[in-house]
Formats: C-alpha cells, sequence, structure tokens
C-alpha cells in the first residue's frame, strides 16, 4: 500500500538528489572567473600572505581553507597558479587554457567547488529551519535545491555567491528568533562576502525597529547594531592595515577607479540611478508603514522587494540572478504565493540569457573542462542573427524585448510578495 | 558479264556495304553512348553559389566553388583562360585538379589572383590539363560577391592583348608523406624574425621574436606533432611561454591555430622538475641547464573536423629572454615514434584549434579526458554511490 513520504523523508530524498545532481555538475563545467580566484587563493597560499587581501574577506579566507585542503590530494607545484605579478591575477584565456588541459582540472574545480556545496546544502537546511507550514517548507527547498538559478551561478559558472546567501539567510533566521545581534553580526559577514549586500543595511536597520518598544531602547537596539555591523565590516581591514599587510594585493592599479563609485558598487548604469533610489526610498516608507509586522517578515519583504527594483533597471551578470531566489522563497512564511513568478523568472532568465550571452558566458564554452572543443562551439546570437532577425526585428530588439519583460517578471514578484494574504495574517 | 554474274555482284556489293556500314554504325554508336555519359559526368556543378539570371551567380556560403571541363580550344595548353568578372579581381582563387568523381585532392592545386578579367593563368609545365579534366575553381573570401560564369574557363595557347597573363602565386603538385623515422628538419633556412644571428646561435632584437620554416608541404595523416630542443639563457620568470603556429592548406599563421606550451626554467631547479624531461638514455633529453625541449602535438590536425591535409609551415614564437639562444634540434615527429615522444608534451599546453571533435566523437573524447584522471574518476564514482547509498539508508530508517 502506498505509503506518502514523511516530513523527514522528503528532507532526504530531496538533500540526497540534489546532492547527487550538484556532484554531478562540479567537476566538469567552469568559467574563466573561477579560475582566476583560484589563482589568488593559491598564490596566498603559496606566499603565506595570510594577513593580506581585505577583499571579499570572508568568501576568500574559505576558499582559501578549502583550496588547503585539497593539496592533501592534488600537487599544485606543477606552476599552474603560478601569478607573476599578482595584480594580474584575472585569468586570460591562454592562462586559462592551460588550466583546462592540466591532468588536475577535476579535482581542482571538485574541491573548488566543496565550500559551495556546503554552504549550499547548509542553506537549505536553514531554509527549512525557517518556513514553519510543512508545504510551504517542501515547496521553498525544492525551489532552492533546483532552480536552474543557483545551480547554474554556482556549479557551472562557479561562482560563490552562496556563501554569502547563506550569510544572509542566518541572519533572517535570528531575526525570526528576534536575535538582532547575532542577526546584526551575521549580516556584517554577509557584507564581507558581497558589497551589495549593503543594499540589504537600510531595511535591517528598519526592521529591527520594534513600534511597540520605547523609543530609547528602540534607539539603544538600533546603534548597537549598525555598531556591530560596522565594527565586524570593517575590522579585517583595520586589522590587516594594522598589521602591515596589503589590502590591495590584488587590485591592479591601472585600472582607472570610476568616479561615481556608488554607480560602480550597484553595477548600475547612470540613466537608472535616480529611479532605483526613488523607488528604494519608497519601500522603506512601505516597511515602516508595516511596522507592526514581526522583524523577520519586514526584512524579508523588504529584501525580496530590494532585489527585484536592483535586478528590474540594472545590467546585471549572469550568475548574480542567484540572489534573487533567496529571500523571495523565505517570503513563503508569511503566505506568499512566489512559485508561478518564479517559474516566471527562469524562463525569462534562460531566454534572456541565452540571447545576451558572449561567446563565453552562457554557452558550451562553461563545458570546456571536458574538453576544449566546446569552445568557439557558436552561440545563440549567431544562430538568432542567422536564422530568426529580419530587419525590422534585430537581435538588439529581442534582447531590449526580453529586458522588458524581465522587469515585468519583477514586478509580478513584487506583486505577489508585497500583495497581503488575509488568510495567513488570520492564521496568524 | 552475264546477267546472273551481275545480279551476284549486285547482291554481294550490297551485303558488303551493309556489312560495311554496320562496322561503321556500331562503334560510332559506341562513340556517341560513351560521349552522352561523358557529358552526363562533365556537367557544371556549383556550390554555396546562388544564381541571380541565367550566368550571373551571387556567393552565397562559406565554401563557394564551381566544378567544370575546360573547354579544348587547345591541345597541351600553356594558360588557362579565365572570366569570372569583375567583382572578383584580386580575390585569392584556386584550381584544384587531381578529383575522383568530383572529390578534390586538397593536395593538388593552383593558387593566384588576378588582377583583372579576363585573365590567363599561366600552367605549370609539370602540369597539364586535358578537355575531361575535371577542375574546381575555389573562390576564397569573398562574401556576396558576384560571380559571372558565361564563360567558363578553358584552355588556351593564344595570348591575347585583352588578357591579363597571371602567374601562380603557389603551386602544389601532391604531397610528401611524412617518413616514419623521421630525420630532424633542417633549420639552417629557417625565417628569423626580431632575433639577430643564426638558427643556431641568436639573440632576441625586439619584440616579436619567432623562428619559422620554410615550406614544407607534409601530410598530416601521419603526423604526431612537432618536437623542438633550444638552448635557451636563464630567464627571471620561474616559467616561460612558446607558442607554435601552424600553417596549412586552409589558413595562414593565426593565433586560432597556434599552441603555447609553459615550461618551467631550466635553470630553476624546482619548477623545472616539471619539465618533463625523458630519460637520458635514449639520447632526445639531457635536462641540462639551459636546455629545454617540448613536444606540441599536431595528430588533430588530420583527425578532426574540419581537417587539416597539408601542413605548409610551422613557426616557434618564444620568450622575450634576453642572450645566447639556439635552436637544437626540430623535428615533425610521425605517429610511430610518438611513444617516445609522449613525456616531452608539457603538461601546461593550450591548444587554439579550428578543428574540433563533433557528435560521437566529441562524447567519447569527453569521456576520454575524464576518464584519463584515473584516481579521481574512481574516487569521484564511489563518491556517486556512496550518496546514493546513504540516502536509501537514512530514507528507510525514517519510515
Amino acid at each position: 500500500m502506498y505509503k506518502p513520504m514523511n516530513n523527514k523523508q522528503f528532507l532526504i530524498t530531496a538533500l540526497g538528489l540534489g546532492i547527487l545532481l550538484r556532484f554531478a555538475l562540479m567537476p566538469f563545467f567552469a568559467h574563466v572567473d573561477l579560475f582566476s580566484e583560484a589563482r589568488r587563493v593559491f598564490y596566498v597560499l603559496e606566499n603565506d600572505y595570510l594577513f593580506d587581501n581585505g577583499h571579499r574577506f570572508v568568501v576568500f579566507y574559505i576558499e582559501v581553507i578549502f583550496a588547503w585542503f585539497s593539496t592533501l590530494f592534488i600537487d599544485v607545484t606543477n606552476g599552474l597558479f603560478h601569478l607573476n605579478d599578482p595584480t594580474q591575477s584575472v585569468s586570460n584565456l591562454v592562462d586559462y587554457g592551460f588550466f583546462l588541459n592540466d591532468p588536475n582540472i577535476y579535482r581542482h574545480l571538485f574541491f573548488f567547488k566543496l565550500p559551495y556545496l556546503v554552504f549550499d546544502i547548509a542553506t537549505a537546511l536553514l531554509i527549512w529551519k525557517f518556513i514553519d507550514n510543512p508545504t510551504h517548507r517542501k515547496i521553498a527547498l525544492l525551489i532552492w535545491l533546483f532552480n536552474p538559478l543557483t545551480l547554474f551561478s554556482t556549479y557551472i559558472f562557479g561562482r560563490f555567491e552562496v556563501i554569502s546567501l547563506f550569510f544572509l539567510m542566518a541572519c533572517a533566521l535570528q531575526l525570526k528568533y528576534d536575535r538582532v545581534f547575532f542577526a546584526s553580526a551575521l549580516f556584517a559577514v554577509a557584507l564581507l562576502c558581497r558589497e551589495i549586500n549593503l543594499l540589504y543595511a537600510p531595511f535591517l536597520l528598519i526592521a529591527l525597529i520594534d513600534v511597540k518598544d520605547h523609543w530609547f531602547r528602540n534607539v539603544i537596539t538600533l546603534s548597537c547594531c549598525a555598531a556591530i555591523v560596522a565594527a565586524i565590516s570593517l575590522l579585517p581591514n583595520y586589522l590587516i592595515n594594522l598589521a602591515g599587510g596589503d589590502t590591495q594585493l590584488f587590485v591592479d592599479p591601472s585600472v582607472t577607479q570610476p568616479n561615481n563609485s556608488l554607480n560602480a558598487l550597484l553595477s548600475l548604469g547612470y540613466y537608472w540611478f535616480y529611479p532605483i533610489v526613488i523607488c528604494l526610498a519608497v519601500l522603506a516608507i512601505y516597511q515602516w508603514e508595516i511596522g507592526a509586522r514581526a522583524k523577520a517578515e519586514r526584512f524579508v519583504l523588504s529584501a525580496s522587494v530590494v532585489l527585484f527594483i536592483y535586478f528590474g533597471f540594472n545590467v546585471h551578470s549572469v550568475h548574480y540572478a542567484a540572489w534573487l531566489v533567496l529571500f523571495p522563497i523565505l517570503s513563503m512564511q508569511y503566505g506568499k504565493k512566489v512559485v508561478l513568478p518564479f517559474m516566471a523568472l527562469f524562463g525569462v532568465w534562460l531566454i534572456l540569457w541565452l540571447l545576451k550571452t558572449d561567446n563565453g558566458v552562457f554557452t558550451l564554452f562553461l563545458a570546456a573542462p571536458l574538453t576544449t572543443d566546446f569552445i568557439g562551439m557558436g552561440h545563440f546570437p549567431s544562430f538568432f542573427r542567422q536564422h530568426i532577425a529580419t530587419d525590422t526585428f534585430t537581435l538588439h530588439q529581442a534582447i531590449q524585448l526580453m529586458r522588458s519583460i524581465f522587469l515585468v517578471v519583477m514586478g509580478f514578484f513584487a506583486y505577489r510578495v508585497l500583495k497581503n494574504e488575509p488568510n495567513y495574517h488570520a492564521k496568524s | 558479264m552475264s546477267l546472273k554474274r551481275i545480279s551476284m555482284d549486285l547482291r554481294v556489293r550490297r551485303l558488303t556495304a551493309r556489312i560495311f556500314a554496320l562496322a561503321w554504325i556500331v562503334p560510332a554508336a559506341a562513340l556517341a553512348g560513351a560521349l552522352f555519359s561523358n557529358a552526363s559526368i562533365a556537367q557544371t556543378v556549383t556550390n554555396d553559389l546562388s544564381a541571380t539570371s541565367s550566368n550571373d551567380y551571387r556567393v552565397s556560403g562559406d565554401d563557394p566553388y564551381v566544378i567544370f571541363n575546360p573547354g579544348h580550344e587547345a591541345e597541351n595548353a600553356r594558360y588557362l583562360s579565365i572570366d569570372l568578372g569583375s567583382h572578383l579581381t584580386g580575390v585569392p582563387l584556386e584550381i584544384f585538379f587531381n578529383s575522383q568523381q568530383d572529390l578534390f585532392n586538397p593536395y593538388y592545386k593552383i593558387s593566384f589572383t588576378t588582377p583583372s578579367f579576363p585573365a590567363l593563368l599561366e600552367l605549370p609545365t609539370d602540369i597539364s590539363f586535358s578537355q575531361s579534366t575535371r577542375l574546381r575553381l575555389d573562390i576564397n573570401q569573398c562574401q556576396d560577391c558576384p560571380v559571372n560564369l558565361q564563360s567558363l574557363p578553358f584552355l588556351s595557347n593564344q595570348v591575347s592583348a585583352s588578357a591579363t597573363v597571371v602567374q601562380p602565386s603557389r603551386v602544389q603538385n601532391g604531397v610528401r608523406p611524412l617518413a616514419s623515422g623521421s630525420s630532424p628538419l633542417d633549420t639552417n633556412d629557417w625565417q628569423l624574425n626580431d632575433l639577430s644571428g643564426e638558427p643556431n646561435d641568436f639573440e632576441i632584437s625586439a619584440s616579436d621574436p619567432f623562428l619559422a620554416s620554410p615550406q614544407l608541404t607534409l601530410s598530416t595523416q601521419q603526423l604526431a606533432g612537432a618536437y623542438f630542443k633550444l638552448k635557451v639563457p636563464r630567464s627571471d620568470q620561474a616559467w616561460n611561454d612558446y607558442q607554435l603556429f601552424y600553417q596549412t592548406e586552409r589558413h595562414a599563421f593565426s593565433a586560432q591555430a597556434s599552441s603555447t606550451v609553459r615550461v618551467a626554467d631550466s635553470f630553476n631547479k624546482v619548477a623545472d622538475s616539471f619539465n618533463r624531461v625523458a630519460d637520458s638514455d635514449n639520447g632526445i633529453a639531457d635536462g641540462a641547464d639551459g636546455v629545454v625541449e617540448f613536444m606540441f602535438p599536431l595528430g588533430f590536425l588530420s583527425n578532426e573536423q574540419p581537417s587539416d591535409a597539408v601542413l605548409e609551415r610551422i613557426r616557434l614564437d618564444i620568450p622575450e629572454i634576453s642572450g645566447n639562444w639556439a635552436l637544437l634540434e626540430a623535428r615533425l615527429v610521425h605517429q610511430e615514434q610518438l611513444d617516445d615522444y609522449l613525456d616531452m608534451i608539457p603538461t601546461q599546453l593550450v591548444e587554439m584549434k579550428q578543428q574540433r571533435a563533433t557528435g560521437l566523437s566529441l562524447i567519447k573524447k569527453s569521456l576520454f579526458n575524464v576518464f584519463a584522471d584515473i584516481g579521481f574518476s574512481i574516487s569521484y564514482l564511489l563518491l556517486l554511490i556512496l550518496t546514493a547509498w546513504l540516502l536509501v539508508r537514512a530514507y528507510r530508517s525514517n519510515r
């Protein structure tokens, strides 16, 4: 007789299949960026510069620890990661070619992505813990484990986004239990993984305000939390400088710093700067207005919408889309119906990047670790130009069309996340 | 003469005439049949040329050519008269002249360009065409060009004032196979660029130093790779890059058809231990200070698609290290010698190829690469099995 899976069995099955899928992808795909990152990591190990490099401090040192672990299984003294000049660590195609032809490439890729797997699965477990409704948590877990965005970003493109997402997840969980100082500390750690997380900072601080509490107590709490965030996020650079380390170890001095550093931080085109600022300000007002709700709910909802605004208007790299996944999943805890927007997002993201890719971003180039014959096998934009585009409907127009639809999907997401779910609040 | 005899005579004559007539008709019919059958072979074939009017075409793909029989204006002709219209002046053209059932051998071709049409291509003395020779005229590097095929190329001995006489830029009449026990290449006549001295003793004089072989024109059929042994001055870098360019019948020297190896400085003993130096007993390597040796694999030239049939020239770009250099040995390695040279392939190798494996061979190659690291493959499979087993076990224990 058929017996449905219990919750624990569901969790085990989903995690097991998720891990197997990740194992299947880990050793065989990568983008050049992964090799550039690996060169920096091995440069630090090779030269014992363990107290330098303040850039994305947490991610970097997690990678250093796992890279050191990998040296127990792989000989890395063959000059593969050798850097004559650390400021020139961004790999060109020839250097990457050496990596692709290295007999140990599968070991390197497996071990280099191992911390990503650990943090990815840990995030899945925290999501399971965060969401109380058994059905919602199952859906949330499935979306996290099998969504193409994080799978692509982490195991095919090979970037570290999940580490940053893990600390944001942990921050949200601490907020759920009203542990505001722990939440602030974890948020600061997330800032040390990705600077873009700074976007969430004002919304975290607003979420920490308890409208039922005395204003003075709120001021003290907010000040302490802000101090924790500032102290932890600034401490590594301060200590490295104090110890005489070089925080600019891998910074290329020949690259001119853009004048508008805030724009650069947000990867924004100039024209979209003001609409984003306006939308974020409106969102802050909204968050203030729902001040009676739980801290975690206010933070999760606004963090979701922050990203919808950000991604709706800016030009971003393909793997950044992984940031979009976490907070909307967590919004399911508050009865938000986000499955359909997720499906729309996956579809529109896939088509947009098929159209928008260059030779190495969303093409078979990423399978080059299997054989370098995958390099230059053609990409969808050239197929589109040859077989689909007309004089009146060019590739550029198709990309702009999909970008517009992407914005609409972000709007759809925002609507579903902000929409008041009467059933949920009635139950609450 | 009696009437009966005359009548008999007439019958014999008629019979004889019939026999004679038959004797002519049968061979004539056979000849006509043969001609008819030749006529069917002798049809003009075009590829990647789309007709815009009855004799006007336009290049419509990557491989435009026309296959035809040259007209028979002259026996033992000295020229091939060609008129394709003014748009093809200065365009690289090739005549392939050795075929079986319209499959042309790339080893046999005449390359030329012409400043104007009509043109008389001067035929090499050791190559002769007849009217039944199938020729293929390839039009290179000309997208969307209009081509006029009103008058197909024909053999001629007449030099006219209106036609430009054109010399072939290159004639290839066959190709040499690579000998299994090949000796080192003679490097005395190699071209030195941004290098001062001779191949056996030179210094770098400018920023693009390389050594290039003369025309080799060798079949790639049994080619396994190109081996080099150099005397190299001390470098201030632990690792140095050497790049091999290979010119074939399909392309000139190009970065997209080159391989790069990263070789340790031979004076740096820590790094140098990773130079794959062979056993000194085989007389190939000595691993001495200042000597590096390596082989670039080139087997893919004939194995993968699109294949290159002829190795025209090779060129070795060297790193900018000041001091005295020498090219001690350059050798094209035959497949049968490959085992002796496998250790000379540096672990750090990049191949920028125009060839590539496709379809099933691509899958096979990927699997081969994965299983080449046998330690990883076994551990990886065990990890997958272990994960699956743990999953099933945990599932069952939570019933």
